[in-house]
């Protein structure tokens, strides 16, 4: 199943989600996406609220079945073999709560065990992620009495207990105060270094651009353009991002138009 | 399985650590039965003590009666507590008008107009000659006037009437009149006693003394009594113990977005599905336990007088408690039921409003304890919680068999297996997290029209139970009108009114309550099914009787139904209980409600919904079987035709047959064309088979 030729941590090839809403009918929520990530690399998806990033995501990480397109987390099919890709992947969202009544240690002992780490290496990760998040302070505290902060932090340390090389986060600096979305920033560029892929979504300009290798750009359900912001720039012949994406949000809509 | 106790020992953590759950499963149960028992006995007490010590004050006026009788009342109105008694002359309550007598009794009892020519010593029950005794603390010096009138001469034949006036609003007034009632039904039973005695020699019409003495032993007799209500006390405790935690596990983590997080753990669904119905199970059990302990030690220790636990040697054998064993099984598939319901839900508050429908679906089932007569078989041990109700009862009783009580567990358990087999898909993450982030990409999530459709079938069946039928006690004329003509086509039109409707979406009521016309082939599909499902609903009460006999009187429901009516003629029968129900009912459920289902559910899930909240609101354990069927047939039509009117022309049919088939001298059911009616069916179930001639649009598309 896994392929070792294949050196990209995330491929996703004509990936599509279609939703039967009774409210709005037939709902193409992806239409059509292609993504190639690689091990060490920082991908972001960039788009407005509806264009598609969290269903993209959440296909990614086995959650939503695609309707169409195939998609390979670290050489392993998401379609095919879900729980394997589970393995391999860590995954943090905005909207992620953490149980209140629990500590923060106890929350990463039951997820590490959900993860299949037992006993020593369990206790080991456990002590890793308290050094390398600094949950000293605060992680045998109920997480229902932590700040925002402390909470991102125990979140961050619970997504990447048992290392991933793959790591999706869905508007991860949603809802923090600057503490927390700094210390977030920080934490995605030192995965870099770490070799992890970071495939993540944002509608923050400001937040791609710094941290991005490379941007989709995400709109209506489908991919307009992916590549760095130089890569973009030559593209659309403007200079920031925010002119990038206005720039090819108007082709998109004008094509349709045409249509 | 190793999933499944990491889950379970997490979601029991944090239901022990939520004081909510603490509270409600072990605290309250703890304290609340031996407070309650403690605190309602003891006031009970000081109530009674408290009154029986109070000095009542007493009008009376008894100089028509005998010396005799006079004197055996009072001294039994003196028995009963301190009393002063005031002679009055009450000449003008004995005329015919009763408003004005009621008038006059007003104003001795609170002005104390009345000849104070006499006053009786409390203690002696003798008569004194002082003024009236100073006012109570409400401002009224006498509690009770007392007019005794004399009618006959003769001492044996002399028969006499005692009139009480009294102010029901005031204490002492409720006290004095009580205690005026013991004393004269002492007084009369004696004084019957005396005069059979004396002119006859004995009682004339005592021709057979029964005497009846039960042969069972203490601890049979407690356990019959127990076994009628611990079924019913066991599910519900499971339910409210089991319920809270239910939620918690699911709707609750999806509101706390905890769910997403496990749902892209390496582990199945099901086995995450599983321990959480390992910790509603545990949970529940846990409610019941306390619950169960509390009321044991309450009896054992003499704090209540519940029946058939009396506790002690004379009470309910605790050993035989351990037949609560055979309850495991259905509490286990109770709460895998909890789970699918509460997990379909999105928020903790929709949750809580689909509990109802599983406390319906369970404690009718239960109701069976109730029948002593019904025995516990084989067929009853597969039916989900009659079974185990029955097992129970036999159990306290002493009566349970074990291949019986094993089949019933390993039926149960079997029940819980398919249960199971559909948690996985509870945690089915399209459904329960929907496609995007954002609200309006989940809005495929909302189900909004099927949502609409089970919450209105629950205000359904509760106005049904809650207005109907108390109007239809008071007086069942009227409330047949006002359920049939007012209630239902009120509710069916406010399901239709409310149905969600697109974006832009015009209201089209006429549509939202299912009245389009039918392909005319079935409409007359629908005529020719009449007679099978008439034939077919005989047969299965004939066989459902022999399961779960009807009780004494019920068979004669087409008599009873004519007497209620105050009619005699067929076509009031036909309009009230085939018509009526036939137009409204249909226009209720397989219209408005089906209407607003057929926007998200499957037809299963459908034909699942309409035969149950057809079921219960007929709210009848023998009805339950038959109108289950007929609910999931009407919507099987309704749904094939596309129009409420098939389902109408059935319904009035089959409800017409079965009526006029039950009065004597209407009945047709032995009519040798009765027996080959079912054949009609063949060619009406082929009229809804043919496919359906696609529309131009249908066609264009």
């Amino acid at each position: 199943m896994t392929d070792p030729t294949n050196t990209s941590a995330i491929r996703a090839e004509g990936l599509a989600k279609t939703f039967h809403d009774p409210q709005r009918g037939v709902v193409e929520a992806v239409k059509g996406v292609d993504l190639d990530c690689h091990k060490g690399e920082i991908f972001g998806l960039l788009g407005p609220n509806g264009a598609g990033k969290t269903t993209t995501l959440r296909m990614l990480s086995t959650i939503l079945a695609p309707t169409a397109g195939r998609a390979l987390i670290d050489g392993v099919d998401v379609a095919e073999d879900p729980l394997e890709v589970r393995r391999r992947l860590g995954f943090l969202s905005g909207s992620t709560g953490l149980y209140p009544r629990l500590t923060g240690r106890e929350t990463l002992r039951y997820f590490g065990r959900l993860h299949g780490l037992e006993g020593e290496r369990l206790e080991a990760a456990i002590a890793r992620a308290f050094d390398a998040f600094d949950l000293h302070a605060f992680g045998d505290g109920r997480c229902e009495a932590l700040s925002t902060g402390q909470k991102q932090r125990v979140s961050i340390a619970r997504a990447v207990l048992h290392d991933p090389p793959v790591l999706i986060l869905d508007e991860p600096t949603t809802g923090l105060d600057i503490m927390a979305s700094s210390d977030m920033i920080q934490f995605i560029e030192s995965r870099r270094e770490a070799g992890t892929c970071v495939l993540f979504s944002t509608h923050i300009l400001s937040e791609a651009e710094r941290l991005c290798d490379r941007i989709g750009i995400v709109y209506d359900g489908r991919m307009l353009a992916a590549g760095s912001l130089d890569e973009l720039r030559a593209m659309t012949s403007k200079e920031w991002l925010e002119e990038i994406f206005r720039e090819l949000v108007q082709r998109a809509d004008a094509g349709e138009g045409a249509a | 399985m190793k999933t499944s106790l990491d889950v379970l020992r997490v979601e029991l953590l944090q239901l022990a650590r939520d004081r909510r759950a603490l509270f409600s499963a072990i605290v309250l149960p703890a304290l609340l039965y031996p407070l309650l028992f403690w605190g309602t006995g003891a006031l009970k007490a000081v109530g009674e003590e408290t009154m029986s010590e109070r000095t009542v004050r007493a009008l009376v006026d008894l100089s028509s009666i005998d010396p005799a009788t006079e004197e055996a009342f009072l001294a039994g109105l003196v028995d009963q507590g301190p009393i002063t008694l005031t002679e009055v002359d009450a000449s003008e309550l004995r005329g015919d008008d009763e408003d004005a007598a009621r008038a006059v009794a007003r104003e001795m009892l609170l002005a104390t107009s009345g000849s104070p020519s006499a006053a009786a010593d409390a203690d002696q029950g003798e008569i004194r000659g002082e003024g009236p005794p100073p006012a109570d603390e409400e401002g009224s010096p006498f509690d009770v006037l007392i007019v005794a009138t004399a009618d006959g001469h003769s001492p044996d034949l002399v028969r006499t009437s005692f009139d009480l006036w009294f102010d029901v609003k005031r204490d002492d007034a409720r006290e004095a009149m009580g205690r005026a009632r013991t004393a004269l039904r002492a007084l009369g039973e004696d004084m019957a006693a005396g005069r059979r005695e004396h002119l006859l020699g004995g009682d004339p019409a005592a021709g057979l003394a029964p005497r009846s003495t039960d042969v069972a032993s203490e601890a049979d007799a407690s356990g019959a009594r127990l076994g009628m209500w611990l079924p019913f006390v066991v599910l519900l405790v499971l339910i409210s113990g089991g319920a809270y935690a239910a939620l918690a596990v699911f709707a609750g983590e999806r509101e706390a977005g905890t769910l997403e997080t496990l749902l892209v753990q390496p582990v199945p669904h099901r086995s995450i599905a599983m321990g959480k119905l390992l910790t509603v199970f545990v949970a529940g059990c846990a409610t019941l336990a306390m619950n169960l302990g509390s009321l044991l030690v309450c009896a054992a220790s003499g704090l209540m007088d519940l029946e058939g636990m009396d506790g002690g040697a004379s009470g309910i054998a605790y050993e035989r408690l351990a037949s609560l064993v055979v309850e495991l099984p259905a509490a286990l598939l109770l709460c895998a039921v909890l789970c699918l319901v509460c997990g379909g839900a999105r928020t903790f508050r929709e949750g809580q409003l689909l509990i109802f429908p599983v406390t319906l679906l369970v404690v009718i089932p239960t109701a069976i304890v109730l029948r002593p007569e019904v025995s516990l078989t084989a067929l009853w041990a597969m039916v989900p919680f009659s079974g185990s109700a029955l097992a129970l009862r036999e159990g306290l009783e002493g009566d349970l068999k074990l291949p019986l009580a094993a089949l019933v567990m390993v039926s149960h358990l079997g029940w819980t297996w398919l249960a199971v087999a559909r948690l996985g898909s509870v945690l089915d993450a399209e459904r329960v997290l929907g496609g995007g982030g954002d609200r309006e990409s989940e809005a495929h999530l909302l189900q909004a029209g099927g949502r609409h459709g089970v919450r209105w079938g629950f205000v359904v069946v509760m106005s049904v139970y809650l207005i109907a039928m108390s109007v239809q006690r008071l007086d069942m004329d009227a409330g047949l009108w006002f359920t049939f003509w007012m209630l239902l086509p009120a509710l069916a039109l406010a399901i239709a009114w409310t149905a969600p409707r697109d974006r832009g979406e015009p209201r089209r009521l006429l549509r939202a309550l299912g009245l389009r016309l039918p392909r005319p082939s079935h409409a007359l599909g629908a005529l020719l099914l009449v007679p099978a499902l008439a034939r077919g609903a005989h047969r299965l009460l004939e066989w459902q009787s022999e399961v779960l006999p009807l009780p004494p009187g019920a068979a004669e429901g087409g008599i009873e139904l004519e007497a209620i009516m105050g009619t005699s003629g067929p076509m009031w029968l036909f309009f009230f209980f085939a018509l009526s129900p036939g137009i409204f009912e249909e226009l209720v459920f397989r219209g408005a409600l089906l209407s607003a289902m057929k926007r998200d559910f499957t037809w299963k899930r459908i034909v699942f919904w309409q035969a149950l909240y057809f079921a219960l609101v007929h709210a009848s354990v023998y009805r339950l079987l038959p109108t289950g069927i007929l609910g999931a047939l009407l919507a099987l039509i309704a749904l094939r035709s596309r129009s409420v009117l098939p389902a109408m022309i059935l319904h009035i049919g089959y409800n017409g047959l079965l009526v006029l088939g039950t009065a004597d001298h209407l009945s047709f059911t032995s009519e040798p064309w009765f027996d080959y009616a079912p054949w009609a069916a063949i060619p009406g179930v082929a009229l809804f088979l043919i496919p359906p001639r696609q529309s131009a649009d249908e066609r264009a598309r």
